[in-house]
């Protein structure tokens, strides 16, 4: 059934969005969203027929995805990331206020971050992962998990709230 | 619980804490302002970034075309594989098909009365038919009168791995039950090394080599159990006809 075309369209229906949202988030424009989500289904489709467990399908699918991206911009030289170093301690973490937040400043700021930080909040915040799901998924220890998300969280909330001031000040 | 200890449980997505951890933190919290605020600041600003996070703008064109262009794509990788499994093995049927076709066709067809003829032309002209035999495999007509009346067979032997042409006549001891054999051999110099062939002897057979004048590729050696090969012969002077 999975490999089916009624298997197909049924895996496209539940997971396109998210893994159209997941790629907006990871690379910042549509069109790019498009094709990594296009990509991923392309890839998925070859191996259908190996995917016994239907509940394992959405991980599996982020996975493939997060590894088309990375295939995308390993050799890309564009992106500046924040040196981890800059991402604060979590000891040092002071929970700015963050009221509306502009789509456009939070991209930037997603943007800015290494792909090692960006990925786990973006799983954390928008398609309702746990800890343990993003340890997982990324094979990492959950221990690291934590850590990167705490830097991240920081980190992200600093700079949106530097856009917030920014605008304000403005303003 | 101390703040601290708090500070570090509020790190944690709640869906992640064990519920000890949760009810102990949320103990806490009742009885804490201070954290109580930041924690009430943390989730504020979680919901706030979540809410961001998935506030991206859906194109259900693009959805549509891409399910589409995935569904098509399916099919047409179902078509190819389909095609790819039946095809190695109609591709084999076909080969073999054509394969028994061609050599049923090429098989010769045998005809009774064709059969017939050719081993009463053995019986009639035996020269002829031998002289036509050797011609067939670009053998010329040994150098000696042979006695067709005294022919009995000919085909090939395999000799050393190697297919031999052969003649064999027989002629019958006057007055005993015995019969006297010769045969000819056609030996190719591509077949042997010919350069040391000889005649030779045996206790009861003998053999002959004749190399011919016109032919350096090609040795006839016969071996007969008579002391030459000469009963073997034509008579001399004597027309075959004659003859018998």
């Amino acid at each position: 059934m999975a490999g089916s075309q009624a298997g197909l369209a049924e895996l496209i229906d539940s997971h396109y969005d998210s893994l159209y949202r997941y790629a907006y988030r990871l690379s910042g424009t549509s069109a790019d969203a498009e094709d990594l989500t296009q990509e991923t289904f392309g890839k998925a489709i070859v191996s259908l027929e190996q995917l016994r467990d239907a509940e394992k399908a959405r991980g599996w699918l982020y996975r493939i995805l997060r590894n088309a991206y990375l295939h995308r911009v390993r050799d890309e030289k564009r992106r500046r990331c924040v040196p981890l170093d800059s991402l604060g301690d979590l000891a040092a973490e002071k929970v700015e206020t963050v009221a509306e937040i502009d789509p456009g400043a939070l991209q930037a700021a997603l943007n800015e971050l290494d792909e090692t930080f960006r990925t786990p909040l973006i799983l954390f915040y928008f398609e309702d992962f746990s800890y343990r799901d993003i340890a997982e998924q990324l094979e990492l220890p959950i221990g690291t998990v934590m850590s990167r998300l705490a830097r991240a969280k920081a980190y992200l909330r600093r700079r949106l709230a530097q856009y917030d001031h920014a605008d304000h000040g403005a303003a | 619980m101390d703040c601290r200890h708090a500070d570090l449980l509020m790190l944690f997505s709640p869906r992640d804490l064990v519920s000890a951890d949760s009810l102990a933190l949320e103990a806490h919290l009742q009885s804490c302002a201070a954290c109580t605020a930041r924690h009430a600041a943390s989730r504020s600003a979680e919901t706030s970034l979540r809410r961001s996070f998935a506030a991206v703008p859906m194109d259900a064109a693009a959805k549509a075309r891409t399910r589409s262009g995935l569904l098509h794509r399916q099919a047409a990788m179902v078509r190819r594989r389909m095609l790819n499994r039946a095809g190695l093995p109609a591709s084999l049927l076909l080969i073999f098909g054509l394969g028994l076709g061609v050599r049923h066709q090429l098989r010769p067809t045998l005809d009774a009365g064709d059969f017939a003829y050719r081993e009463q032309i053995l019986l009639e002209a035996p020269q002829q038919a031998v002289e036509l035999w050797l011609a067939d495999r670009r053998l010329p007509v040994p150098p000696f009168d042979l006695n067709f009346d005294l022919y009995l067979t000919h085909g090939t032997q395999t000799i050393d791995g190697r297919e031999v042409p052969v003649m064999t006549f027989v002629r019958p001891v006057p007055g005993g039950e015995r019969v006297e054999m010769a045969k000819v051999y056609a030996v190719r110099r591509a077949d042997f090394h010919l350069d040391r062939l000889k005649d030779a002897q045996a206790s009861l057979v003998n053999a002959t080599v004749i190399r011919p004048a016109d032919r350096v590729d090609l040795v006839w050696v016969v071996i007969h159990t008579t002391p030459t090969m000469e009963p073997f012969l034509k008579p001399r002077g004597q027309d075959l006809a004659s003859a018998s």
